[in-house]
């Protein structure tokens, strides 16, 4: 009988033309070689009619974990991308009176002056202990429910002359950004939710953020996500606006 | 005096007359990457799950092999050079499987076997001839049979009989020599018969000192 793994290689088209051509000659001058070549072709034929399972909800479920990988890849890039161009782009504006401890020309900040907090070279707070007690009180609440998000980094600083805080936030649809602004009473260009405890600004084509306020503080968190779901992670996991 | 102080974000492009918000668009324009991934992936998709299946022999850890494979497909997409997207991603799931799911798995693994190169003959030996074996046999059992294989047999056997791979695909997915796929190809296909015809003697449907 010819060789086995020849034939074998024979059924499956795996020889050359000239081997193909002689041992097909010899397989026609040997009965053995005709039944041998007979089974293989039986074995190929019902493996090759075994039916394929059911994997539409696999499909579904990977298509998830792709979806998963672009928000977060996306929400990374623009965290990069945009951490300083968010700031000058956004034009957000801090304007303050009364008697905080400013200085005189301080009524407005531009976007560079927010520059240093956002990309986080900004300096740091010197005096920690200055804080008054309610921002004091804020900050732990706010690294209270921190814990139930991942936190990338947090940068502090000034707003001229006004404490702040940055959080960079990932949970698992991707980047968020927080940040904290005390002495903020009220938001504008932005609109008020429903209950009006809330408030929806689009920042960018993509991005999106949602403030709210504490104790004479403004949070606004950041995100490629849509007002509902910022919401819904607001009240979820801060402290809930006065 | 009282504290007048604002916070200006930037007038939304999505703010309508009315004042309601429009719904953002996120994501909406996927990149080329996804898309050329996706168009890809779709279409090996039930060899890759198949394959899955029939290494791990469990639905459940099949489901997760498949979803690792692709993510890392995806992730490395980058490298896949253009020419043989099945045979790139069955790679990744044959090792994936090699390197994480392997040692969790029960039943019949490799030994000696390749180094014990002889290759039986199907019919010579056989107690039952083909057109009395294969006329008894169903797709469960053929499935069954393949299971009992070692899995480097195993893997020959489906990438070329199921998958309808080349011996160059399927040296290129296990990383082995083609004249070591030719082999586990022979004695992967003289075994499985070896267990279909011992499992129809077990069952009865084929007895022993049949009548031809």
């Amino acid at each position: 009988m010819i060789d086995l793994s020849k034939l074998h290689a024979f059924v499956d088209g795996e020889l050359s033309e000239a081997e193909q051509r002689e041992v097909a000659l010899r397989i026609s001058e040997c009965k053995e070689s005709q039944a041998e070549v007979a089974s293989i072709r039986q074995v190929k034929s019902v493996l090759g009619a075994s039916s394929s399972s059911q994997c539409e909800d696999v499909w579904a479920k990977c298509q998830g974990r792709l979806d998963a990988i672009d928000r977060v890849a996306k929400s990374g890039n623009f965290i990069t991308k945009y951490s300083w161009a968010f700031v000058s782009a956004v034009a957000l504006i801090v304007v303050v009176g009364g008697g905080f401890s400013r200085n005189a020309q301080a009524t407005s900040v531009d976007s560079s002056a927010l520059a240093g907090i956002f990309s986080g070279s900004g300096h740091s707070s010197p005096e920690k202990a200055s804080r008054n007690a309610k921002l004091d009180q804020l900050l732990q609440n706010v690294d209270q429910s921190l814990s139930k998000i991942n936190l990338i980094a947090v940068a502090s600083g000034y707003i001229n002359g006004l404490p702040a805080q940055r959080y960079d936030l990932q949970d698992s649809h991707g980047r968020l950004m927080l940040i904290v602004l005390p002495k903020i009473s009220s938001f504008e260009g932005m609109t008020p939710n429903g209950d009006g405890k809330y408030f929806y600004g689009q920042i960018e084509a993509k991005s999106s953020a949602v403030g709210w306020k504490i104790n004479g503080a403004a949070l606004i968190l950041v995100g490629q996500r849509d007002y509902a779901e910022l919401e819904s992670i607001a009240r979820a996991k801060f402290v809930l606006p006065e | 005096m009282a504290f007048v102080a604002s916070v200006t974000l930037g007038k939304s492009p999505h703010m309508e007359s009315t004042g309601r918000l429009a719904r953002p668009v996120l994501f909406g324009k996927r990149d080329t990457k996804r898309d050329s991934f996706e168009r890809h992936a779709e279409r090996a998709f039930s060899s890759v799950f198949g394959t899955a299946l029939r290494l791990t022999r469990s639905r459940e850890e099949a489901e997760d092999l498949t979803q690792e494979a692709i993510v890392r497909a995806y992730e490395a997409f980058d490298r896949f050079d253009g020419s043989n997207f099945k045979a790139w991603i069955l790679r990744i799931v044959t090792n994936l499987y090699i390197n994480k799911y392997r040692s969790r798995q029960r039943g019949p693994q490799l030994t000696s076997l390749e180094e014990d190169n002889v290759i039986e003959p199907m019919s010579l030996e056989s107690e039952i001839p083909d057109r009395k074996l294969f006329d008894g046999i169903v797709g469960t059992e053929v499935e069954n049979a393949l299971r009992k294989l070692p899995e480097e047999f195993r893997l020959a056997v489906m990438l070329s009989d199921i998958e309808e791979m080349s011996y160059q695909e399927i040296a290129e997915v296990t990383e082995v020599p083609i004249g070591t796929v030719r082999s586990r190809i022979a004695r992967g296909r003289a075994m499985l018969r070896r267990n279909l015809e011992n499992y129809a003697l077990k069952e009865g449907f084929i007895k022993e000192g049949y009548d031809l």
